[in-house]
């Protein structure tokens, strides 16, 4: 059997190749945006007849998938977990038509969050939706759950739900290569309007069928090879562990490190839960301790939850991811409780006197930043400048890391920088007053989100500044096309929807496109949209500012780079290291001059601006000869 | 045979890559690997660590005090995840200087840890590629007695993975870093 070192995210794909998709859709969003670029190289690989898309958003997504599998294909949906809450009306809906063709969610938990709003279960979403829910504990079950997931969602005619979570998807494990399922599925789509366009009336039937076939899947639950207990005892015992997804692997590791053996019941079939089986084992133990994330969906379904503990009554934390630095002191707790270790072997961990001093080294805190020469620093340095006093909303993407440069006041949801900026004006203008505000969104959460927030602004008579930061890609996730560029998923030639077209659908009566690398234009177009926020016909100002991504596309700057230097007169203000905040600019403390790290800059002269005395200066100033060849270099990111 | 591998560094450095050049290693010779990545938001310029699983666990992350080996590809990421170390394991960090920190060397010495420096951005940048910084530093690593992967076994990983255009520098740099080792 061929063995590979794969992503659990690459696994997933794998799966799906083996299970024979025929349809893959998808909107970016860690961890969950590594499935289909590595389906989309098996299909490339194998040349096989795969539809992929990613599509504007996970709505369009989920609806894009199911309706192939009304027609009969398989068809799978992937994206992040806050995902599933702009695809959940579809996915309730689904749940009662049923699919054809099997039908699966693959929605991606983020316990700790490390790069989420929430920390949100999805598997709650599934009881909430009624839709079954699979949660592996490794790449390799992921792996084996895919083809029983079609399995399941074909047998039962219902749309079924993985939910790996993060330590699954970002996971590195081996996994062998196995067949891949071949099966033709023709489009098949068979009329039947009391299921596929149900009233009401039909919609209860449909809701009975439902609540039939969770009953049926129950009981095959019952039965299931994805949960097992280990040890086998029929004795009674003083505690057992239900447990499902990391956490199992982790409990069963630590439970060796511990040398005890305490019954576990690993369950892989969350809903719906095989009430007897744990019920089962619930008896037999004195005490059972629940151990899932991030929430609490199987500790919720124990009948009898008398002796139960877990997240829900606070023996195991109730946020946060369940790391094995978090759950060693929490199971040695229990463990001694239940006399099962003494307290001496339940203290061996980090040496108390190294962790000590380690607390006292002082270490350089890195949090996330803007690379060096991304343009929506410069769009944020100018937004700040030319706004001093604006409220700003903005939206999920890089550019939530304008909070560094104090450019970013709310983070909410995809879309919401519009809105916000919207309730913010109405809120204000009851009192009669005139707030400034700016909203910034990317170009891909524009499309996913901000285009019915925009209409309903305009619509409603809002007055604010939106800048739409265009950098040609979805960069935060790995640089996905957005619909604004005639890129495809697989490569393949798509037809450009233009953003500035769609702005001026919404009704927008004031927009300009401006690159804001040239800052003093780009900052008089901010002050031309916030006149027009005020003038008697005025409404909401529209500025695309468009530059791409350096890391996605380096052209513009590979030809026409600036150096810069600081000057000897640098007098360490760290007004450019606050107020510009780019990682390539230092101060070094001895000089208490400030610095530029050529290991990361790209040259990209932004910061000439960030020294309002002077002292950053281009390199090599160029002659007014050359300057005319130069200009001939000069790419503004205009149409 | 179980072991335990940490691999911290700073974004760019090849952390990632090196923890698939160890895993592709270990299944190469018959051995379940699982391990751990840092994606996302805290991949743009900040920390990286990766955790390492040779052998049967499934679970990927290492606890602190446990680790087998720390690989460190600098300094001050090596302070900022010693405390995964395990008594009696192995630190290796990539540094011009050697540890300084008087306390810390003395609990370390009291924890049967062995410290070991390589200049390993140096033997890179002597090479003219200072992007093989992360493999003159596995070569340096799999020198040392113990170490769960021979430098033969590594090498022939390396050729399997790396691409070719850089294939030979790398190589170049692992010998290096294994000769410093050894």
């Amino acid at each position: 059997m061929v063995q590979q070192v794969v992503l659990g995210n690459e696994a997933i794909a794998r799966g799906l190749i083996e299970a024979g998709i025929n349809v893959m859709t998808s909107y970016p969003g860690t961890p969950s945006s590594e499935i289909m670029p590595a389906v989309i190289e098996w299909k490339k690989k194998l040349g096989l007849n795969t539809y992929v898309e990613w599509s504007v958003n996970e709505k369009a997504a989920l609806e894009v998938a199911l309706a192939a599998s009304w027609a009969g294909k398989r068809a799978v949906v992937a994206m992040k977990q806050v995902g599933l809450n702009v695809a959940s009306d579809p996915l309730l809906s689904a749940a009662y038509t049923g699919v054809v063709g099997g039908f699966v969610v693959i929605s991606c938990d983020d316990p700790g969050p490390f790069s989420s709003q929430t920390e949100q279960d999805t598997r709650l979403f599934g009881i909430f939706a009624k839709v079954p829910v699979l949660d592996p504990a490794s790449p390799r079950e992921a792996k084996e759950m895919v083809r029983y997931a079609f399995e399941l969602s074909e047998n039962y005619r219902v749309p079924v739900i993985l939910r790996p979570a993060m330590r699954v998807s970002h996971a590195r494990q081996n996994i062998s290569l196995n067949e891949i399922d071949a099966t033709a599925r023709p489009a098949k789509f068979k009329k039947e309007p009391t299921r596929w366009a149900a009233t009401p009336r039909y919609r209860l039937i449909l809701h009975k069928e439902l609540n039939e076939k969770l009953g049926k899947i129950e009981q095959e639950f019952e039965k299931s090879k994805l949960n097992y207990q280990s040890p086998i005892t029929n004795d009674k015992y003083p505690l057992g562990i239900v447990a499902s997804g990391v956490p199992y692997t982790t409990a069963r590791e630590l439970l060796g490190e511990f040398g005890v053996d305490v019954p576990m019941l690993k369950i892989g079939t969350v809903y719906p839960l095989p009430r007897k089986l744990v019920s089962d084992f619930v008896e037999r133990c004195e005490r059972i301790v629940v151990l899932e994330e991030p929430d609490s969906a199987v500790e919720l379904q124990i009948p009898d939850r008398r002796h139960v503990r877990g997240r829900l009554d606070g023996t195991i934390p109730n946020a946060g991811e369940l790391s094995p630095d978090v759950l060693y002191p929490v199971l040695a707790k229990i463990l001694t409780d239940a006399n099962l270790i003494d307290a001496e072997r339940a203290s061996v961990g980090v040496d108390p006197a190294l962790s000590e001093t380690l607390k006292s080294v002082p270490l350089p805190v890195r949090p996330p930043r803007l690379c060096p020469g991304c343009g929506h620093r410069s769009a944020f340095y100018s937004i700040r400048r030319v706004f001093p006093s604006a409220f700003f909303a903005s939206d999920i993407g890089c550019y939530t890391l304008g909070t560094n440069l104090r450019a970013v006041d709310t983070c909410l949801d995809m879309g919401a920088a519009i809105t916000v900026a919207t309730g913010l004006y109405h809120a204000y203008k009851l009192d009669g007053k005139n707030q400034s505000l700016v909203a910034t969104i990317g170009d891909s959460t524009f499309i996913h989100s901000g285009i019915t927030g925009l209409t309903n602004a305009v619509h409603t008579g809002a007055r604010f500044v939106l800048v739409i930061l265009d950098n040609n890609t979805t960069a935060m996730t790995g640089f996905q096309p957005t619909a604004d560029q005639n890129r495809l998923a697989d490569g393949g030639e798509g037809a450009r929807v233009a953003i500035p077209e769609l702005v001026r659908a919404c009704g927008v009566k004031f927009l300009r496109v401006s690159d804001p690398y040239y800052q003093d234009d780009f900052q008089a177009v901010l002050k031309e949209a916030e006149a027009f926020t005020q003038s008697d016909e005025g409404g909401v100002a529209v500025v695309i500012a468009k530059r791409p991504c350096v890391l996605f596309d380096r052209t513009p700057l590979d030809t026409h780079p600036i150096k810069v230097e600081v000057t000897d007169q640098c007098d360490g203000c760290k007004y450019c290291l606050v107020a510009f905040e780019c990682p390539a600019l230092l101060l070094n403390p001895t000089t208490n001059k400030v610095e530029i790290d050529r290991r990361i800059c790209v040259d990209c002269g932004q910061c000439i601006d960030a020294c309002y005395k002077g002292f950053i200066i281009e390199s090599n100033p160029v002659t007014i000869s050359e300057l005319a060849d130069k200009v001939g270099l000069h790419q503004r990111f205009i149409p | 045979m179980d072991c335990k591998i940490l691999l911290a560094g700073i974004g760019g450095q090849g952390v990632l890559f090196a923890h698939q050049l160890l895993a592709d290693c270990a299944m190469a010779q018959g051995l379940d690997v699982t391990g751990a990545e840092t994606h996302g938001m805290s991949q743009r310029g900040g920390s990286v660590v990766s955790h390492l699983k040779i052998g049967e666990s499934t679970a990927p992350l290492i606890r602190q005090g446990t680790a087998d080996w720390l690989l460190a590809f600098d300094a001050t990421e090596a302070y900022r995840n010693l405390a995964f170390i395990r008594r009696g394991g192995t630190v290796i960090v990539n540094s011009a200087q050697a540890f300084s920190n008087e306390k810390i060397l003395q609990q370390l010495a009291a924890m049967d840890v062995t410290l070991l420096t390589v200049n390993a951005d140096s033997i890179a940048k002597h090479l003219g590629r200072a992007s093989a910084t992360n493999v003159a530093l596995l070569g340096f690593a799999s020198s040392c007695a113990g170490f769960p992967l021979t430098p033969d076994a590594l090498r022939e990983s390396i050729k399997r993975v790396m691409r070719p255009q850089f294939l030979e520098l790398n190589l170049q740099a692992f010998d290096e870093g294994a000769r410093s080792g050894s």
